[in-house]
């Protein structure tokens, strides 16, 4: 159990040390980064290779990570980085004392911390039962804890909303940028799907972490077992013997299902497992825009 | 084992309840909050009924059992005896060749149902005979006495710890025999007869009547209603039959107090209280009341109910209770006659009844029970801790 597993990281508590902790976790911990590109911001960054012109490198990121950062991208590098964090009651899922909301939480401060260290604006939309509030994209400090406090505050609850009500905190807003959207995605592959193709349309970069608990992805259950739908209240008694194999085999099918769709709409795709220490998931988080533009190098 | 009170054991109907809660009881299952179940739709649900915790379940059932049994009071039997030893004391009267014809077939049946056939010594006193018998046989043995229906009995009735049946037979001891028989009696017979029992008063009239001309006794039968029992007017040594299933009427109680005999069936009698069997197992009781008898008869006399009538063993229980002629000035000393109650010996104390020890052992389950009583709560409470 590393320090950065995500029960040891909850039981901080505050917030923006966990995040810090995360990012600095990630940034000189034992994760080397493979990819080309692959780094701790979102811009189109590269470390910096001898005979690198020096006009280039980022100094802001110097100052803070003690690096060397050559920005590559020719376009304006100023993101806006927009955190869909999915705050229904199905993300109070619990796993080993850790819910599927208070891990989305950390990662998505940690993401923001990168963002604002970056000095990209961040915004954060958290969608919950009874409403989806877009937060304002800002940079800076004051902007960071604000997001961090409200972060702090909040608790799932409710359904996951319809389109109707998504489509403006989702997708409208400004500029380009990426979206990521941390969810567990029970049943709102369509609403996602859809706002991931509005938003290519308008040139951002769509990016799902779907959360999910090892014993929910493996049906680690045995006995028999009452479950009981954390948003509908519905339950359900099985012998878990009997129903692994159906289960499997059910989750198997929604997942590739879930992976066609994205692909389709050009959504990065990743899958973030409970019990996967907060700097690892960090990384698959990161890796997607260098994953992505890997992929359409080739 | 054997149960004092076995209606106890309707008891055990309460084992349904421990059944009915194991089986009924929807345990508050540990309800795993998941996000979505939709991977599970399909698939069969498990409320089927099962039981959930055999071992509880069946520590539970033992108990109420135990509880069951204790309140049909069980006992052990202690000093079985796995044959109980029976003893026909035979009078001495009855031995002689004289005698042989009627008292052989008797002695063959009893020596055929087991029983071991002694002689009494002649001129002894039957009780004290018995005795020294009973005192030397082991507990649980019964006796048979075979005598005739005149005997030499002095002193007070024993207490004998053994089964005492008396089997009289017709048969004049040799020391009586120059007695001028007694001259025969006209016994009066009314038969007070429902409708519905005309059967019943058929096969009694019929074995009265056997019995009187067995004895030489004459008979005047009359036949009266239940309703108009004015006539009845008894003098000692009459008979009453009443089958009428209710309760007798006052008059005819009145009689009996008079001194008449009234042979009737359990309803008949039941206002005169229970009486005591002839023999032990006989359905025949008999009670005294004022100077009469009252024989009640548990059972019916139509053969198709009772073997009694059939195997001609209602003319012998009738022959059992005929009233004797008062016996003549010159018998000698000590010879009486007597009816077979009379000979019964007084009923020993009531613990040895049907002469086996009973050992109650519902307080050792009582104890076992409570003990497995803190078995129970004990293991409950743990898988409620285990459970919650």
């Amino acid at each position: 159990m590393t320090l950065l597993d995500a029960r040891t990281l909850a039981a901080m508590g505050d917030l923006s040390l966990v995040a810090q902790r995360i990012v600095d976790g990630f940034m000189f911990g034992a994760h080397p980064s493979r990819l080309r590109g692959t780094g701790i911001e979102f811009s189109q960054y590269r470390s910096y290779q001898p005979g690198d012109d020096l006009r280039r490198l980022d100094w802001r990121l110097f100052a803070r990570s003690d690096r060397y950062f050559i920005r590559e991208s020719e376009a304006d590098t100023s993101l806006t980085v927009r955190l869909v964090l999915d705050a229904s009651d199905s993300m109070r899922h619990e796993e080993d004392g850790v819910s599927k909301f208070a891990y989305a939480r950390m990662l998505a401060a940690a993401l923001a911390l990168i963002a604002y260290r970056q000095g990209d604006a961040v915004a954060l939309v958290a969608v919950r039962g009874d409403r989806a509030s877009a937060g304002r994209a800002d940079r800076g400090r004051q902007h960071y804890h604000r997001m961090l406090q409200e972060l702090e505050l909040l608790e799932p609850a409710g359904a996951w909303p319809s389109w109707q009500r998504l489509e403006t905190p989702l997708v409208g807003g400004s500029g380009r940028g990426i979206t990521i959207i941390l969810s567990d995605l029970h049943e709102r592959i369509a609403e996602i799907r859809a706002a991931a193709r509005k938003l290519g349309i308008l040139g951002h970069d769509v990016a799902v972490l779907h959360l999910l608990g090892r014993d929910e992805l493996e049906f680690r259950y045995d006995g028999v077992v009452t479950f009981e739908e954390l948003e509908t209240g519905r339950t359900v008694d099985v012998r878990a013997a009997a129903a692994r194999e159906q289960y499997l085999a059910a989750q198997a099918a929604a997942l590739r299902e879930i992976e066609l769709d994205l692909g389709e709409q050009r959504a990065s795709y990743r899958r973030i497992v409970l019990d996967e220490p907060l700097d690892g998931a960090l990384r698959s988080a990161l890796a997607l825009r260098a994953a992505r533009s890997v992929l359409a190098g080739t | 084992m054997g149960f004092a009170a076995p209606l106890g054991l309707l008891a055990l109907f309460a084992l349904l309840m421990p059944v009915a809660i194991h089986l009924l009881r929807r345990r508050p299952r540990r309800a795993i909050q998941v996000g979505s179940i939709r991977h599970l739709a399909g698939v069969a649900s498990a409320r089927s009924v099962r039981v959930t915790e055999p071992w509880l379940l069946a520590l539970r059932v033992l108990l109420v059992s135990l509880c069951a049994l204790v309140l049909a009071e069980p006992y052990m039997r202690a000093g079985t005896v796995e044959r109980s030893t029976r003893v026909a004391l035979v009078s001495a009267a009855l031995m002689e060749p004289e005698a042989a014809a009627v008292t052989e077939p008797l002695l063959d049946s009893l020596r055929s149902a087991g029983a071991e056939v002694r002689a009494l010594p002649a001129g002894g006193d039957l009780w004290s005979q018995a005795r020294e018998v009973d005192a030397a046989l082991p507990e649980g043995s019964s006796i048979v006495l075979v005598v005739p229906t005149q005997v030499r009995v002095t002193g007070l009735r024993p207490a004998l710890r053994s089964d005492v049946a008396v089997r009289m037979l017709d048969v004049v001891p040799a020391p009586l025999r120059s007695i001028r028989p007694s001259p025969s009696a006209i016994h009066r017979v009314a038969f007070v007869v429902a409708d519905s029992r005309s059967d019943d008063a058929r096969y009694l009239r019929a074995a009265l009547s056997a019995v009187a001309d067995a004895r030489g006794d004459s008979l005047e039968i009359s036949m009266l209603e239940p309703d108009s029992v004015d006539g009845v007017a008894a003098a000692r040594g009459d008979w009453i039959v009443s089958l009428a299933d209710t309760m007798v009427a006052s008059e005819v109680a009145a009689a009996v107090r008079a001194g008449a005999l009234l042979l009737t069936d359990s309803a008949g009698g039941a206002v005169f209280g229970t009486g005591v069997p002839l023999e032990a197992d006989s359905p025949m009781l008999v009670r005294r009341v004022g100077r009469g008898l009252v024989f009640t008869f548990r059972g019916h006399f139509v053969p198709a109910d009772a073997s009694v009538a059939l195997s001609g063993a209602l003319p012998e229980l009738i022959g059992s209770i005929w009233p004797d002629p008062a016996p003549s000035a010159a018998a000698p000393d000590g010879w009486h006659h007597v009816t077979a109650t009379q000979l019964l010996p007084s009923r020993a104390a009531a613990d040895s009844d049907s002469g086996r020890r009973r050992a109650p052992i519902g307080s050792w389950l009582l104890a076992a029970g409570a003990l497995l009583f803190l078995v129970e709560r004990f293991v409950a409470h743990r898988q409620r801790a285990a459970a919650a």
